[in-house]
Parts: C-alpha cells; sequence; structure tokens
C-alpha cells in the first residue's frame, strides 16, 4: 500500500519536474511564447481571428452572387469546385470583379 | 491605366519549402531574408516537431511571375543562426479534389452529416468570434435547442433537417410500410438536403479550412502558398448494393473522426493542476518581493533592484510596489506563461523520457 503510494507521488513529482523542465527549455522561443505567452499568444489570436473574418468577407460575396448555388460536392465535376476555390482564394487577395474573370480566360485556354 | 484593368491571377502563387528552421529561428527573421526579393508575398512557419528537436518547417510565397529557381538557388547560400535551411521548390498540388466513400451521398448519412456540420459550424464561429451575439450571455439558459443556436444565416430553421419526416400514416393504411424500410438500401439523392449540407461544408473548408470530408483541418493554411488547397467530395456510387450495416458504420466511424471538432477547448481540471504545480500570481510576487528585501544589517535594507537603502522590509516592499510595478507584472506574466502551458492537454512535452 505504502509502496503504491510512494510510486504514485513520485510519478507526479516526476512529471511536475519534466513540466517545468520542459517550459525553462522554451519559454525563450518564440514559437513557444505564441502559444503560451500571454501577450504574445493575444496577438497571435487577434491575427488569427482577422484572418478568419477575411476569409469569410470571401465566403459572403460567393454567397451572395451566387456562386454556390449550383455547385454539388460529388467527384463527378471537380473542375466546378476547383473554380469555386480558386474565386475564394483571389477574393481573400483582396482581387476584384475584373480579377475573377481570369477564371473564365483559363477555362478557355 | 490599362494594365489595371486586367484581371490578375492571385489565386496562382509560386513557393518555396525550407525543410530546416532551428526553433530560435523567428518568423520576422524569414521574413526579413525574404523581403529583399521582389514578389516577396508572406512566410508561413509549420508547428515544431518534438521528434526533431523543435525543428520547424516553412513555406515562402511569392507571385506567379517572379524566377523561382533563382530565388531558391540564391536562398541555398544563406544561413539563419548558423542553421542550413535546405530550401526546394515546393510543387504546384496536382489533385486537389479527392474523393471519400460514396455512401457519404446516401440519404440517411447526409442527414447526420447536416446535423455534424451544423454543430462544427457553430464551434468554430464561436471560437473564432465569428457572428457574436451581443445579448448571448443572457440568453445562455434560453439555448441548446438540438445545440445549435447562432447568428450565421447558414445555420437559419437548421434543425428543420435535423427531423425525420416520413408519410408513415398513409403507407401503413396501404400496407407499404415494410417495402419502404427497404428502399432505403439504394442511394437515392435529396437535393435540397444536398445544398443544405454542401453550402455548410463550403463555409467550413473556405472559412475555417476545415475539410470535412476527411475530417481534418488545415491550420496554416491562410498562410501557406495555397490558401484553399485541397478539398474532399463524395465519390462514386458504390457498385454493390448499400446495406443498412454499411450505412449505420460509417455514420458511426465518421462521427468519431469529426468529434474532436466538436470539443470545446480542453483544459486540465484545477485539482490536477494544483497537483502538477499550477502557480498562484500573487504568491510568486510575494516571493519576489522577499527575493529583493536583503537585511544589510540592524534597520539597514537594501533593494537590489534599484541599489537604494532603506530602514526597514516595509519600506522595500512600498518601494517595490511604486517604484517597480513593471516588474511585479512581468512576474504576474511569467506565472500566466507558466499555466497557460500547464493547463493545455495537449502540451507539446520533450521525447525519450
Amino acid at each position: 500500500e505504502i509502496a503504491v503510494q510512494r510510486y504514485k507521488d513520485y510519478k507526479i513529482e516526476h512529471r511536475r519536474q519534466q513540466l517545468s523542465e520542459f517550459f525553462v527549455a522554451h519559454k525563450d522561443e518564440e514559437w513557444f511564447k505564441v502559444k503560451y505567452h500571454p501577450e504574445d499568444s493575444t496577438r497571435r489570436q487577434e491575427e488569427v481571428f482577422a484572418g478568419v473574418r477575411n476569409r469569410l468577407q470571401a465566403f459572403m460575396y460567393l454567397l451572395e452572387t451566387k456562386w454556390l448555388e449550383s455547385i454539388m460536392l460529388d467527384i463527378d465535376k471537380p473542375d466546378d469546385i476547383i473554380r469555386l476555390l480558386d474565386a475564394a482564394v483571389i477574393k481573400m487577395e483582396g482581387g476584384t470583379d475584373t480579377d475573377l474573370k481570369i477564371l473564365d480566360m483559363e477555362s478557355e485556354d | 491605366p490599362l494594365k489595371s484593368t486586367k484581371p490578375r491571377p492571385l489565386h496562382k502563387t509560386l513557393s518555396i519549402f525550407l525543410r530546416n528552421l532551428a526553433p530560435s529561428i523567428t518568423k520576422q527573421e524569414v521574413e526579413a531574408m525574404c523581403k529583399r526579393f521582389p514578389g516577396y508575398i508572406r512566410v508561413a512557419l509549420s508547428e515544431p516537431q518534438p521528434e526533431r528537436k523543435f525543428f520547424r518547417r516553412g513555406w515562402v510565397t511569392f507571385s506567379r511571375d517572379v524566377n523561382i529557381k533563382e530565388i531558391c538557388w540564391n536562398l541555398n547560400n544563406i544561413r539563419l543562426r548558423d542553421c542550413e535551411m535546405g530550401p526546394i521548390v515546393n510543387r504546384d498540388l496536382q489533385r486537389r479534389i479527392r474523393p471519400v466513400n460514396g455512401i457519404a451521398a446516401h440519404k440517411q448519412v447526409m442527414k447526420n452529416d447536416i446535423s455534424l456540420a451544423a454543430r462544427v459550424v457553430c464551434n468554430l464561429d464561436r471560437q473564432r468570434h465569428l457572428w457574436l451575439d451581443p445579448g448571448a450571455e443572457k440568453k445562455e439558459k434560453t439555448k441548446l435547442k438540438f445545440g445549435v443556436d447562432s447568428r450565421n444565416p447558414l445555420l437559419k430553421n437548421i434543425t428543420d433537417y435535423f427531423i425525420d419526416e416520413m408519410s408513415a400514416e398513409e403507407e401503413e393504411l396501404i400496407g407499404k410500410a415494410e417495402e419502404a424500410e427497404k428502399s432505403e438500401s439504394t442511394i437515392d439523392r435529396d437535393n435540397t438536403l444536398c445544398q443544405v449540407l454542401d453550402k455548410m461544408i463550403l463555409y467550413l473548408r473556405i472559412v475555417h479550412s476545415l475539410d470535412f470530408y476527411n475530417a481534418s483541418d488545415y491550420p496554416l493554411e491562410d498562410e501557406m502558398p495555397n490558401r484553399c488547397g485541397i478539398m474532399h467530395c463524395r465519390g462514386p456510387t458504390p457498385i454493390n448494393p448499400v446495406s443498412q450495416e454499411d450505412v449505420t458504420e460509417f455514420v458511426k466511424t465518421f462521427s468519431e473522426k469529426i468529434e474532436p471538432f466538436l470539443q470545446v477547448d480542453e483544459k486540465l481540471t484545477e485539482d490536477d493542476a494544483i497537483s502538477l504545480g499550477k502557480k498562484d500570481p500573487e504568491a510568486e510576487v510575494e516571493k519576489f518581493i522577499l527575493a529583493n528585501t536583503q537585511e544589510l544589517a540592524k534597520d539597514k535594507w537594501l533593494c537590489p533592484l534599484s541599489g537604494k537603502k532603506f530602514k526597514g522590509p516595509d519600506f522595500i516592499r512600498k518601494h517595490l510596489m511604486n517604484k517597480h510595478c513593471e516588474k511585479l507584472d512581468e512576474v504576474r506574466a511569467e506565472v500566466a506563461y507558466f499555466n497557460n502551458y500547464l493547463l493545455d492537454l495537449r502540451r507539446p512535452v520533450a521525447q525519450d523520457q
């Protein structure tokens, strides 16, 4: 009984030490700060949220301009789906209605 | 003026893959190195891999009109913090649309997928603060009608589709009930369901970078060379008849795969956190104050931060709180930093220990 409890305590202590050592070893690295440091992680999260909001705008544009109406997510017409994804990317990059025309020019080639 | 009316191929890029980036290299350093080349657009760095000594991989994106081989050649001669980055030219994606089992077009599977997709949309919208409802907190109790409550227009009246409808009475009266059960075994498409589901799947794919039918996400995608690259779709209709067991099995397996995207961020319980060494910010501040309160002699106390001397420990405490409050805030931030790491159930840990 005592041995079991000792072993448990030892295991918790060991993990505790591991975590603390890992933290000290990596706390000055960027990837770790971005994940956990209160300031850096908040800044990174805001960047990510802004990116998602930009993508939402692209999606809403495609929804409102009826790009999504005839799309079915079946494998028989992959080119239609690729065209839609490319249109989404053009809008994410700040493209205009004129820029979207390039998708028709390509399919004529 | 003529040039500006010409459509730009903004969806096409060229890019370089950096195989090896030491963990000490920052994103800013990689950006600074690549900005010197005209046509530079952005840098993406992967999460580090514990099994590779926390080295990261990187992707540098350029516009379509650059000479990518020349840039790659030039990067070959540059070292960052003594690290060979191993740059190579990244090829274009070959197969962007990929199939999953065609059983996904079965009506029963689609109904289940509509419910799953709606819940994933709701969860990710909330995590990323989209469609926030200003009065949401007050409404807390009235929600959870099928677990979907959102201002996202795609989810309007979505719960109608969760409910099965059937002409059960009519079929019973004319003795067709058993036949109807059987007819479920062939894949009959329902275009209304299709439209509702596909809009949500496209929403997840475009906005949240989640590839629904593959039950995977591409979290770095917005910074990668292809901002909306690969997508999975329903494959061809299975040649053999689909049994009820096949459908049940497929639904079960898929629900398990998509489950991680339905979860709220996982955190350690308070008890576990404390036993693993969660720190209390004010206790750490107290330790910091004591460490900086040094008794030199009777009635002579030193604050090593400023080198000033005081008559007693309480004066030093006041002095630290007034003159070095930014140092105390740093201590609090460091505690929060450590606790955030500790509380994360998916935290990275050292290998081979």
